[in-house]
């Protein structure tokens, strides 16, 4: 019997990135087949190409042993596979049958009408035939996300897919609808369709998977039947590197706390509860890093002490005073500043010019401000004064910061966050699409100013990043704080372990994590 | 683009060179556009000239002769102008910090008004009088900008549609307040005339007797003034700043800690300002007592101009300066040719659908096989950099 | 409560509202907003930010004039209209959707634009400036349904408009079929909402648009065609009033649905017609009268939005509060 799926050789460039290098990738009829690997890993990137949304650099694809040609999205679907994202595409005022029938709605009267009564019969029969609980008549918006998700699957089902690829599809659901959707998956196998399932969630893989394919930077780094391993080797396989690159730093002398969060819930822009309950401090003199895959809150709890989110309840105390609803200049006169992870968009403004960018929180203090008029010299200066020492490497400080290289535009946020010389400076992902020497850069100027007494919160889903930077380290699951634990007592399989949920309450994460 | 978390990119040496060749073709090729969009606007009035059984060539000439080809001729240009630089100034900043106040046009109208008022009921001295009408017009503009402001930042209600419902309510509320409380004549719907010490003089009045046959007059300086002022203030002031970034990024500056309700109000406030003061301007400079219906387009005009001028200063006063003198052509063209003087909103109108169309000029040079940068190579000699 | 303030407001209602004269003045005034309001809702539905109605009113308006004049008849004057809305759709559709311009840009231009070019064309062609009125302008005729028209008060309320009314009320009709009984109404509504539900599923989104977008401008042809042949037989300078922007919030009002933006446009009408009215009765002066479309926009938009940020909680977006 021909797998069901063959990827050989898959190779895929975006500017400035290799997502897939050389990945070869089989699936077999009838499996569940976990695809495993940290963000940036590139197993979205190869389902992606697998579903048409994507081409190929190079390589070949090949279906039930014959080779194929996946142009576009509309290729991959009438070849029979289905993809659920992790965003769903669904239209909130539809039904659940009419989207499920959207672009292939059963007509009558001389195609020019929609059939509404086959449209409900069709989905009623399809949902039935596959055991997947539907009320065809209910509308999308009202639906929770558990049966939006199973919505998904039957708009694949509908076009008939016999190989369904659910990308971190537990990543919105609660312990139940993940065992609900689990069971779906068993029922859709034993009648014949194959899953492939992309995770981070180790647990998850032990439980439902038959294989698991680790990538990782790309690359497959293996392939296993499910019952030969176990999460630490997949951890292992996971976030292991070649190479680690150690920050010389010297020992932390933290003193009093700077930041102290209690009991933090934040809501996402999906009005889900992304922060459930986070309580965390950071003290003048020391690094602590929050490692984890990405959506698991990090991005929600530096926005609500930067100010750019309140928080639905809890508390965010700067030098004991609280901010959790001050405007965010006060909070930054207050000293927090902050390397947004979202660079392109809030921690720069591209079309403007690097002084215009520098001077983005300064420009209304003297020096640079004598009542309402700007100083041009003092801009000019402490523009001139940021590029050298920060060492920018730009024609001059009048070019858009749009002409810049990655790795200089991350100077020049940290120049001007840095300049502020904060109490409390928050990094995100500092060092996401850089190359090697702007990375030790940025890594020297984080311990530059935790020596000089800053507090320092690093938020990085790199693994290795987290480890060599932090002097204390919390793992973010799910938006709660699974662990802490002393950097130097941290080892990469512990601490994979744990952003993939697995803590050493076995079996009670689950549902632990439900709580909130 | 897909987030490719940590993996490494590597940027040559090269991609910055080619940051810069970038800035530098975007620039030509913005150059190359505006010329493009001027004579794709020029066929088609040529085109509409024919029809009208002109010689197109004479007509440019008309209206080359009518803005500028004598001295009557260079000041009712202008006196054209002189509201339109205004109003475009107006537009301009509200543009620039990204809000779209279509309302200028009633903006002017209230400020014309309210100047108007202050201009013929009381009795100052000059060097009280003016300053006053100028700043009681530019506080009743602002005002009447504030009602779609305030609904747009408590309410959320599109500006877009406030403010044009604005214009209309002002055109009718300044039609009435003409034709009833205000009326200075029985028989035509007018205020009495402003008091000698609120106007503006004109040209012709003045010792030396310019512009003969023109209605041109001082208020030109103060929109020269204004020019000026504003550039200073965009550049060299705290708020300046804060309009540029607002326009530029919203969410870099909400990012940095920049007050956006406050710049929003601000900017929308000075703009309305702005509108009214042209308005005041204009009566006490030319008519000397509000006419209703006196004039209308103003500040349409005076949106079509900012955006040609791309949103600055010094362009916007340059683009209704443009405005102005082909108004001042047209006229004459209305004497000579019959041509009716809409045809100049026409041909400036499709200038900036010309202009704003990106996709279309890329669209006509790949139908011809040709690119803009391959342009630009064979012009400069240089050879291309990669990936471009 | 106390009879005497009973009968008063009885009486202030009966003869403003609950009257036929006042009613058909309602339905009447109230269809140039109806099929403005039809123009914005088909690209509202289908995800386009379009104002630029006026000036495609103004177009249909002109056109209407120009056919009936030049062929002698109504109907050549509708086509000519509709074939206006088409073209000038097009363009616009083509110019914001295929070329990238800035579809608020766009829509200010076509709005100046028509302005211009109708005034331009009122000269060129008619030489005729401000107004172009003339005998030999067929305007539509009104319409006396047969047995409808002898029913006590529906009778004259529902019979005697011009053509156009009854058209108006039929599209709104057609309009809500074609949104919620056909394929390509599902498709539309799914691009507004979620073009990328439609686009993985194989739709041609630019092709909806595009659709939506040349749609939008037979709506506004049409209530042209309202203001310059349905009452009074003259095209006149920036006829539309407004009316392309009234359009878009009886739209919002209407929450997008056909339905909806009949009732505001008859609430439009009401309102305009009692203003009418008092101005008749020498209570309110003429222009303070012509105001009230446009005050009666801002409140609307106020009450509308302000009930919708009761349900919505508030999110900080940009720094402005929406």
């Amino acid at each position: 019997m021909p797998p069901a799926v063959e990827m050989l050789g898959i190779r895929k460039t975006f500017p400035g990135v290799v997502a897939n290098k050389d990945v070869s990738f089989t699936v077999e009829k009838g499996e569940i087949h976990a695809l495993v690997g940290e963000n940036g890993a590139g197993k979205t990137t190869l389902m992606n190409i697998l579903y048409g949304l994507h081409q190929p650099d190079a390589g070949t694809i090949r279906l039930w042993g014959k080779p194929v040609e996946i142009r576009h999205n509309a290729d991959a679907i009438r070849l029979g596979i289905g993809m659920v994202h992790q965003s769903f595409k669904l239209v909130p005022s539809f039904t659940v049958a009419e989207n499920i029938t959207l672009g292939a709605e059963p007509r009558h009267a001389l195609g020019l009408f929609v059939d509404r009564q086959a449209v409900l019969k069709n989905v009623t029969a399809l949902s039935k035939r596959f055991g997947l609980q539907v009320d065809p008549t209910a509308r999308i918006r009202d639906l929770p996300v558990g049966v939006q998700q199973r919505v998904e699957i039957l708009k694949t089902l509908y076009r008939s897919a016999d190989i369904l690829i659910l990308d971190e599809p537990t990543a919105v659901l609660t312990p139940q609808e993940t065992d609900d959707l689990f069971a779906v998956i068993r029922s859709l196998v034993a009648s014949g369709k194959t899953v492939i399932f992309i995770t981070h969630k180790l647990r998850e893989v032990m439980e439902i998977s038959d294989r698991v394919t680790v990538m990782r930077d790309g690359q497959v780094v293996g392939t296993k039947n499910t019952k030969d391993t176990n999460p630490a080797e997949l951890a292992r396989m996971m976030v292991g590197r070649e190479v680690l690159l150690r920050v010389n730093k010297p020992e932390a002398h933290p003193k009093e706390p700077v930041l102290r969060i209690e009991n933090l819930r934040v809501r996402d822009d999906r009005n889900l509860l992304a922060v459930r309950g986070i309580s965390l401090e950071v003290c003048a003199g020391e690094i602590v890093g929050i490692a984890g895959v990405e959506g698991n809150g990090q991005r929600e709890l530096v926005e609500s002490i930067v100010g750019l989110r309140i928080p639905e309840t809890g508390k965010i105390l700067l030098n004991g005073q609280d901010v959790t609803t001050r405007s965010i200049r006060d909070r930054r006169e207050g000293g927090i500043s902050c390397v947004p992870e979202d660079r392109l968009v809030r921690g720069l403004a591209l079309p403007a010019t690097l002084e215009e960018n520098l001077i983005a929180t300064f420009y209304f203090k003297p020096p640079m401000a004598r009542g309402p008029l700007l100083s041009l010299q003092a801009t000019g200066d402490f523009a001139r004064e940021a590029i050298k020492t920060f060492d920018i490497r730009a024609v001059s400080k009048d070019v858009p910061a749009a002409t810049l290289s990655g790795g200089n535009m991350q100077k020049v946020v940290l120049a001007r966050e840095m300049s502020a010389n904060p109490t409390l400076l928050i990094v995100a992902q500092p060092t996401r699409g850089l190359d090697i020497g702007s990375i030790e850069f940025v890594h020297q100027r984080i311990v530059d100013a935790r020596d000089r007494g800053a507090a320092v919160l690093l938020v990085s889903a790199e693994l290795e990043e987290v480890m060599s930077l932090s002097d204390r380290i919390a793992v973010l699951y799910e938006g709660q704080v699974v662990g802490t634990i002393d950097a130097a007592h941290a080892t990469e399989q512990g601490l994979g372990l744990w952003m993939a949920g697995i803590t050493d309450g076995g079996s009670e994460s689950r549902k632990e994590a439900a709580h909130g | 683009m897909a987030d490719m978390g940590g993996l490494k990119s590597l940027q040559p040496k090269s991609a910055r060179r080619a940051g810069l060749q970038r800035q530098l073709r975007s620039a030509a090729q913005r150059s190359i556009r505006i010329i493009l969009s001027i004579l794709a606007s020029m066929v088609v009035g040529s085109l509409i000239m024919l029809w009208y059984k002109q010689n197109p060539i004479q007509v440019y000439i008309w209206l080359f002769q009518g803005a500028f080809g004598s001295q009557r001729a260079i000041f009712i240009s202008l006196q054209r102008a002189t509201p339109l630089i205004f109003t475009a100034l107006a537009s301009m900043l509200a543009f620039r910090t990204g809000v779209f106040n279509v309302g200028v046009e009633g903006q002017f109208f209230i400020g014309a008004i309210a100047g108007t008022y202050v201009g013929y009921a009381f009795r100052l001295p000059a060097i009280i009088h003016l300053p006053l009408v100028l700043l009681v017009a530019f506080l009743a503009g602002a005002a009447w900008a504030y009602i779609p402001t305030i609904m747009r930042q408590k309410l959320g209600v599109s500006e877009i549609i406030t403010t044009i419902m604005t214009n209309y309510i002002a055109t009718f509320l300044t039609s009435y307040l003409v034709n009833y409380p205000m009326r200075g004549t029985p028989t035509t719907p007018e205020t009495p005339f402003v008091q000698p010490t609120a106007k503006l003089a004109q040209f012709v009045e003045l010792p030396g007797g310019l512009g003969k046959g023109s209605q041109a007059h001082v208020g030109i300086f103060i929109a020269i003034a204004l020019v000026l002022v504003l550039w200073f203030v965009l550049k060299y002031t705290k708020i300046g700043y804060e309009w540029r970034m607002a326009g530029i990024s919203s969410r870099f500056s909400q990012f940095a800690g920049i007050n956006m309700d406050r710049v929003f109000i601000l900017g929308m406030l000075v703009s309305g300002g702005i509108a009214g003061l042209g308005g005041a301007v204009e009566i006490i400079g030319v008519w000397r007592k509000y006419k209703d219906l006196f004039a209308t387009g103003f500040g349409f005009r005076g949106n079509l101009a900012a955006l040609l001028g791309r949103n600055t200063v010094f362009g916007s006063f340059v683009a209704a300066l443009f405005y102005g003198s082909m108004e001042a052509g047209a006229l004459g063209l209305e004497w000579s040719a019959g041509l009716p003087r809409q045809l100049i909103d026409i041909a400036v109108g499709l200038i900036v659908f010309f202009m704003a169309a990106e996709g279309m000029w890329d669209f006509v040079a790949s139908k011809k096989g040709w690119s803009l940068s391959g342009l630009l190579r064979r012009s400069s000699g240089k050879p291309q950099v990669q990936g471009g | 409560m106390d009879s005497a303030l009973l009968a008063q407001i009885w009486d202030v209602l009966s003869r403003y509202v609950f009257n036929v004269a006042n009613l058909q003045g309602m339905l009447r005034l109230s269809t140039p907003v109806v099929l403005a309001g039809l123009c914005a809702l088909i690209t509202d539905r289908a995800g386009i930010l379009n104002i630029a109605g006026e000036g495609m009113i103004l177009f249909g308006a002109w056109f209407a004039v120009a056919g009936s004049f030049f062929f002698h008849s109504s109907l050549a004057g509708v086509m000519a209209a509709i074939l206006s809305g088409l073209v000038v759709g097009g363009l616009f559709a083509l110019f914001s959707l295929k070329f990238r311009a800035h579809i608020i840009i766009m829509g200010i231009a076509i709005n100046i634009f028509g302005n211009a070019a109708t005034i331009f064309l009122t000269r060129a062609v008619f030489k005729q400036a401000g107004a172009f009125a003339d005998p030999r302008i067929v305007g539509l005729g009104t319409i006396n349904i047969p047995i409808l028209k002898d029913i006590p008060v529906l009778g004259p309320l529902l019979s005697g408009y011009t053509a156009i009314v009854y058209l108006s009320w039929i599209l709104v009709a057609l309009t809500f079929v074609f949104l919620y009984r056909t394929p390509w109404g599902f498709h539309l509504r799914a691009v507004g909402e979620h073009p990328e539900a439609a686009a993985t599923l194989g739709i041609n989104v630019q092709a909806i648009r595009f659709g939506a977008v040349m749609a939008s401008g037979v709506f506004a042809a049409l209530a042209g065609v309202y203001l310059s042949l349905g009452h009074l037989q003259m095209f006149t300078e920036q006829m539309a009033a407004g009316r392309g922007f009234i359009g878009m919030a009886v739209n919002t009002f209407g929450a997008g649905e056909p339905l909806g933006v009949l009732l505001s446009s008859f609430l439009f009408g009401l309102v305009d017609t009692i203003g009418w009215r008092l101005q008749g009765e020498r209570i309110m002066p003429v222009y303070f009268v012509s105001m009230v479309p446009y005050i009666t926009t801002l409140v609307a938009l106020t009450i509308y939005t302000v009930r919708q940020q009761r349900r919505r909680k508030a999110i900080v977006d940009n720094g402005v509060s929406r």
